[in-house]
Order: C-alpha cells, then sequence, then structure tokens
C-alpha cells in the first residue's frame, strides 16, 4: 500500500481528516480500523485493519499536515508518559479569538479550569513535591475563585473572562469528569487528575509561557522552572523520577530512566551527578510517596509528612528548601 | 479489456472507482466550486492586500470549524466582524468562495447556508406582509456539511464526535432524528406539543432522555441549535397552543431523506413490504426520498458506460465524467442512502436509533 506515499491529495484523505478531528486524539491502534474503511471505501475493496502498517498511518498524517497547517492546525504526536504508546493530536497551533467559540463549555468552567491548572503547576508543584496533578477533593475547593485568585489573573494570556461567579461544587465536580471523558485530563487509580497527552501537545507552548515566565524576574538558581523536559526525551515531564538534589533540573521519564542508563556507565544523575535514586519522583507519587521514603542523608527525613497534606507542607517548604539546598551544595 | 472493466465496476458500490489521474479532485467537489468560481467571476479585483486576504480566507476556515465545534452558526454578521478586515466587506464573496474552496478540497466539508426560519404563525405571516418587503432568500447563516461521498459516510469512518463523549453525542443524534422524524411524518411536518409528549411517553423519554439529562433540557437545546422551532400560537378562544416544527438545521443535516433512511431501517421490510413502504415514505416525504429517481440515474450512467465503452479507445479522459456519475449510490437494499450530502453522522443515527428505543427503558429506569 506504498503506492499511497505519493498520491495525491484526495477523499481518502479528507475522510481520514474527518474521522481525525471527530476522534481526536488517536494512537496508531486506533486509527487501523479507520484507516481499514476509509481504505477500503476507496479502493473498494476489502481492507482489513491489520493490513495497515504504521507507514500507511504515517502518510496520512503527514498529508494531513501539509494540507491543514495553513490554517494553523496540526497534528503533533508524543509518546505517554506513563504508558509511552505513541499518541496523535490534531491542535491548534496560534490561540485567537475565533477559535475560542471551539469549546462547548462557559466562560466560567473555562476560568475553573484555569485555575485547575495553576493548582496543577504552581500550587502543587513545588520544588519539594512536584505533583502536577490534582485530587477531586482539591479541585473542587477551586470552584470558585479566591480572592487572592482575582488579583493574580494578571497573566497576558488569559483566557475567556468570566463573571467571576464560579461553579458550584457539583458543576466543579462534573466538569472534571467532563475533561476526562473529553480526553483534557487523565485519571489515575489514585484519583489523581493529570494532563492527558493531547492535552499536553495542545498547551504545550502555553504551559510553557503561562508557568516559566513568572519565574524570569526573579531568577536564581533556587527557584527552577515549573514546567520541566525529561531530559532523556525533551518532552514536558508530569509524572516521572527526579534528580535527588533538590535544586537540580533534571528530571526523566519512567520508562526513559530505562533507556538513558543503559547507555551510561553508572546510575548518576546526567547533571549534577548525584546518584540517583529511582524513588524521588515526579508526579502523583511525589505527593504520596514521601512519608515512606528516607531522604538521601537524612537532610530532609525528620519533617512530617502524610500522603495529602501537600497544602500544609507548603508553608514551610521555602525554609526547608533554603536549609536542604545549602545541605546539597556542602 | 473494456468489458472486463465494466463488470468489474458493475459489483464494485458506489462511489468513483479511484481515479487513474490523482490531480483531479473529486468531481462532485470540483463541480460544485467551478461554479462558485464562475459566480465569483467577476467580483470586484482585490488587487491590493493579497496577504490579509489569505489571512481572512483562513480565519474564515478556521471560523467555521470552530462553529461547527459547539454547533454555532457561521453567521454573516460574525463573518463580517471576526474575519474581515475593516472596510473589506466589497471582499465578502470573494473570501467566502475561496474559503468554501479550501474547506473543501482539504476538509472536504462545506458551509451549507441554512433555509430561511419559515413564517408558521398566522401573527408571523402577518407581519411579513405587512413588512411587504420580499423575504429575503437568504438566512445569512451557515453549517458546516460533509461533502464526502456516500461510501465513506459510514460509523466505522465518521464516528459522532467525542466532544463531550461518543456516547453523549450519539444519544443526542439518535435523539434528535427521532424527534425530527416524528415531526416530519407528521400532519404538515407539525406536531403539538401534547402529541410529542405522548410519543415521548410510549418511549419512556418524556421525562429523562437516554443520557439521563431531563427530556425538556434537550428539546431546549434542539431548539437553540435550531433542529426543531418550537411555534406559540393564541387560536380564536385565546387559548394557547404549542407546535414543534422543523427548523433551518433539521432541515439540512437530518431532512426528508435522513427521516427516510430511519424509517427504512427502523422497519427493515423486504421484498413487496419495502415497496409499499418506499410508496407511504414517498406520500408521507415527498419525491425527494423517491427510488425510483435514483434508478432512472443509475440507468443513465449505465447508458453512459456504454457509450464510453465504445469511446473508451479515443478518449480515455472521459474516466472523470463517468467518475461523476458513478458517484450516485446504486444500492437496492431496504437501506437505499440518499446520494447528497446529508449530514455525515446519518448512518450513526440510524443504528443508534434503533437502540435508543429499547435502551431507554432501562437506562430512564435507573435514572429515577
Amino acid at each position: 500500500m506504498a503506492e499511497y506515499e505519493n498520491a495525491q491529495y484526495n477523499n481518502s484523505n479528507r475522510a481520514f481528516l474527518q474521522a481525525f478531528i471527530a476522534r481526536n486524539p488517536l494512537t496508531f491502534e486506533d486509527a487501523k480500523p479507520i484507516l481499514a474503511a476509509i481504505l477500503s471505501a476507496h479502493e473498494r475493496r476489502e481492507i482489513l485493519a491489520e493490513d495497515i502498517t504504521q507507514t500507511d498511518f504515517n502518510s496520512y498524517i503527514s498529508a494531513a499536515n501539509s494540507a491543514i497547517s495553513q490554517f494553523d492546525l496540526e497534528i503533533r504526536s508524543t509518546y505517554h508518559q506513563i504508558s509511552r504508546s505513541r499518541v496523535y493530536a490534531l491542535v491548534n497551533s496560534t490561540s485567537d479569538p475565533i477559535t475560542q467559540l471551539a469549546t462547548i463549555h462557559t466562560a466560567e468552567e473555562i476560568s475553573f479550569l484555569k485555575r485547575v491548572l495553576d493548582a496543577m503547576f504552581e500550587t502543587y508543584n513545588t520544588q519539594r513535591h512536584e505533583v502536577m496533578a490534582i485530587t477531586s477533593m482539591q479541585a473542587i475547593k477551586l470552584a470558585k475563585p479566591s480572592a487572592e485568585e482575582r488579583r493574580q489573573t494578571q497573566g497576558g494570556t488569559e483566557t475567556q473572562g468570566s463573571s467571576g461567579q464560579g461553579l458550584t461544587m457539583g458543576e466543579a465536580e462534573k466538569m472534571m469528569k467532563t475533561l476526562v471523558e473529553e480526553g483534557w485530563f487523565e485519571k489515575s487509580q489514585r484519583a489523581y487528575y493529570s494532563l492527558s497527552p493531547k492535552a499536553l501537545m495542545e498547551l504545550r507552548g502555553w504551559l510553557w509561557e503561562t508557568y516559566n515566565d513568572v519565574d524570569e524576574d526573579e531568577e536564581n538558581e533556587g527557584t527552577p522552572k515549573k514546567i520541566k523536559q525529561c531530559f532523556a526525551c525533551k518532552e514536558i515531564i508530569t509524572t516521572g523520577q527526579r534528580c535527588p538534589k533538590r535544586t537540580c533540573p533534571c528530571r526523566l521519564h519512567d520508562i526513559c530512566t530505562q533507556n538513558f542508563f543503559r547507555t551510561q556507565k553508572s546510575r548518576k544523575c546526567p547533571f549534577c551527578k548525584t546518584e540517583w535514586t529511582g524513588n524521588d519522583f515526579v508526579g502523583e507519587r511525589a505527593a504520596a510517596t514521601t512519608q515512606a521514603k528516607t531522604r538521601r542523608g537524612g537532610s530532609g527525613s525528620g519533617r512530617r509528612q502524610s500522603a495529602v497534606d501537600v497544602e500544609q507542607d507548603e508553608a514551610d517548604i521555602t525554609q526547608a528548601d533554603d536549609q536542604n539546598s545549602e545541605d546539597d551544595e556542602g | 479489456m473494456p468489458i472486463i472493466n465494466r463488470k468489474r465496476r458493475a459489483q464494485a458500490e458506489p462511489e468513483a472507482p479511484p481515479p487513474p489521474t490523482r490531480r483531479r479532485r473529486s468531481p462532485s467537489v470540483s463541480e460544485a466550486s467551478s461554479i462558485d468560481e464562475e459566480v465569483d467571476g467577476e467580483a470586484d479585483g482585490d488587487t491590493q492586500a493579497g496577504s490579509s486576504h489569505d489571512q481572512m480566507v483562513k480565519k474564515l476556515v478556521r471560523l467555521a470549524l470552530a462553529s461547527e465545534y459547539s454547533r454555532q452558526l457561521v453567521r454573516r454578521t460574525d463573518i463580517t466582524s471576526k474575519v474581515m478586515a475593516p472596510n473589506t466587506s466589497r471582499q465578502f464573496k470573494h473570501v467566502f468562495s475561496e474559503a468554501q474552496d479550501q474547506l473543501r478540497s482539504v476538509f472536504g466539508m462545506e458551509m451549507t447556508e441554512l433555509p430561511q426560519k419559515e413564517k408558521v404563525t398566522i401573527g408571523q405571516k402577518r407581519t411579513a406582509a405587512r413588512a411587504g418587503s420580499q423575504p429575503s432568500s437568504s438566512s445569512k447563516a451557515w453549517i458546516l456539511t460533509s461533502t464526502l461521498p456516500a461510501s465513506y459516510r459510514q460509523p466505522k469512518i465518521l464516528s459522532p464526535p467525542q466532544i463531550p463523549s461518543t456516547a453523549a453525542e450519539s444519544s443526542y443524534v439518535g435523539f434528535v432524528t427521532f424527534v425530527l422524524t416524528l415531526i416530519y411524518l407528521s400532519p404538515s411536518s407539525s406536531i403539538s406539543e401534547a402529541r410529542l409528549e405522548k410519543h415521548m411517553k410510549r418511549m419512556n423519554a418524556d421525562n429523562y432522555v437516554l443520557s439521563g439529562e431531563k427530556t425538556e433540557k434537550v428539546l431546549k437545546r434542539m431548539e437553540r441549535e435550531q433542529y426543531i422551532m418550537k411555534v406559540k400560537e393564541r387560536d380564536g378562544g385565546g387559548e394557547e397552543t404549542v407546535d414543534y416544527v422543523i427548523g433551518p438545521r433539521g432541515k439540512v443535516e437530518v431532512g426528508e431523506r435522513g427521516v427516510a433512511g430511519l424509517v427504512r431501517k427502523v422497519y427493515a421490510k423486504k421484498d413487496a413490504e419495502a415497496d409499499e413502504l418506499e410508496r407511504r415514505l414517498i406520500r408521507s416525504l415527498g419525491d425527494v426520498v423517491i427510488d425510483k429517481e435514483r434508478r432512472v440515474e443509475g440507468e443513465g450512467a449505465e447508458e453512459a458506460d456504454t457509450q464510453e465503452m465504445e469511446q473508451a479507445e479515443e478518449e480515455p479522459q472521459r474516466n472523470g465524467r463517468r467518475g461523476a456519475k458513478k458517484q450516485t449510490p446504486r444500492r437496492s437494499s431496504e437501506r437505499n442512502r440518499r446520494r447528497t450530502r446529508d449530514e455525515e453522522d446519518e448512518e450513526e443515527d440510524d443504528g443508534e436509533e434503533v437502540e435508543t428505543e429499547d435502551d431507554d427503558d432501562d437506562d430512564d429506569d435507573d435514572d429515577e
């Protein structure tokens, strides 16, 4: 079926694009039966899903991409951070008022979403606990904008404005569920919500701008960027492992560590050469496992850490971190 | 050689054989766009701002895609305010037709203008008459529809969108088609609120629909999205009657053919009974759903083929034309697909609806 590679853009490509839009995001496995049906219709003979190769799929993706790029749309792909399956998503590469129509959510719901994202990447993403995920209890508390929050909304890339009413708790709960159904969030077994690959692809630029720019004015070693990349695959990391040294920016996906350390002489942080423990985490485990974990050198071990009280912890984090970084460097 | 060729095609189903030259756009598309080009052939030149022109085309395409996402209409006023640069309204026609071309060639979609809302009540008619003006023939509002040939319109390819979830969309689309069918098959395509309620009761959908939403709310949504229109009228005695009629989107997305498809699927008659069903469908819905028309066209295509066979050697290019003819589906099954570009979820509707009828019961019981 390689003959399709150079084929002209035809109805099968259009059908693929429409199917993609309806089912965004797709994996190769999802795409197989769709492409089989499309090609069966196109060639008017039965083509089985098993006959579809990655090459066929790629050629349809690249044909679609070159056709839609003129509209600032793009099919991106990334690996799922945990399963490592490759996920393709059709994303909008620019944000303009026109495409802000493209939501079935109200302005209130969107501003709730913004608060949830803030919580994921600010409140629950501290140097000590890079959780980057949120429990439904935590999310529901964000149903109404806090007074503080309202003051904070000076972010340049503010999305659709709202009247500041907020949602009811019930609505907030439902919204979280809907966001999972729509494929923006993923809910883990332990009931943490985190961003899905689709969301990470769509929001890549926005996350970077929104949460990393803040740090620029107080640029110093102590406050690393909020959004970090995996050292191996360079994608945004929201779950995986981290260098045990607090100030070190090195992060690796769980799966990336396997490949990465295989090529290294020793399991050491590629940045600061600290021994890689494999149990310093990014993601929900950062919130939960801290209790069981004994810190290297015992510098932070005496401190009380319970599974979910990241919030409480936060107050003394700054202080603690200062100490820790001294410890680390000393 | 041509004979073999013909045999193969006779067995093969609706769509054109993959054209030997892929340069060509699909027949329906090129046909349609050539009409467009004619129309705006004399559109005023926009020699100055090529890039801003392209920008506007791009914006319009994005607007159309974004609007459809939430079932909003693309309105002329929105286009003017969101797409067109200031003082470029002269170029509207040009920008629009170019965006239309892009939508067709890239996405296999096009903007279909909604029909005007009908003046239903005596009051409305009277006001219209008083205003005296000719009712403008265009609504200046469009929705996106698929231009893909029927062979691609199958649930495996075009599933209901995943937003908010495939299940929710399927059940909504199914419910919409069902309600529209009830209305279409009622006398003068209008159903009283009480009567609709009675039907809903029989479906056990009088309070809640499959998705667990309140029926009332779903009907409101259908009204907002212009699938249906609610008409209130006071009769002589001062009593208010409420009727539902087909809304503009309902006409475009489902239409008589969609309704006929649903009915065929639900009754699934064969042979003589099928003929009887077809007769009844035509009586209720009119000639648009007619089966014969297709047969006639099919024969036409057959004739064309015969001619082509004779001329094939001298005129290989005629393939293109043959393709265009063959676009017409020629299935004679109970599920005769309409050949037009009805809405894309159609097949899904059909399947879905049958389920809805049985499933509704269980689901609603759970809910209550």
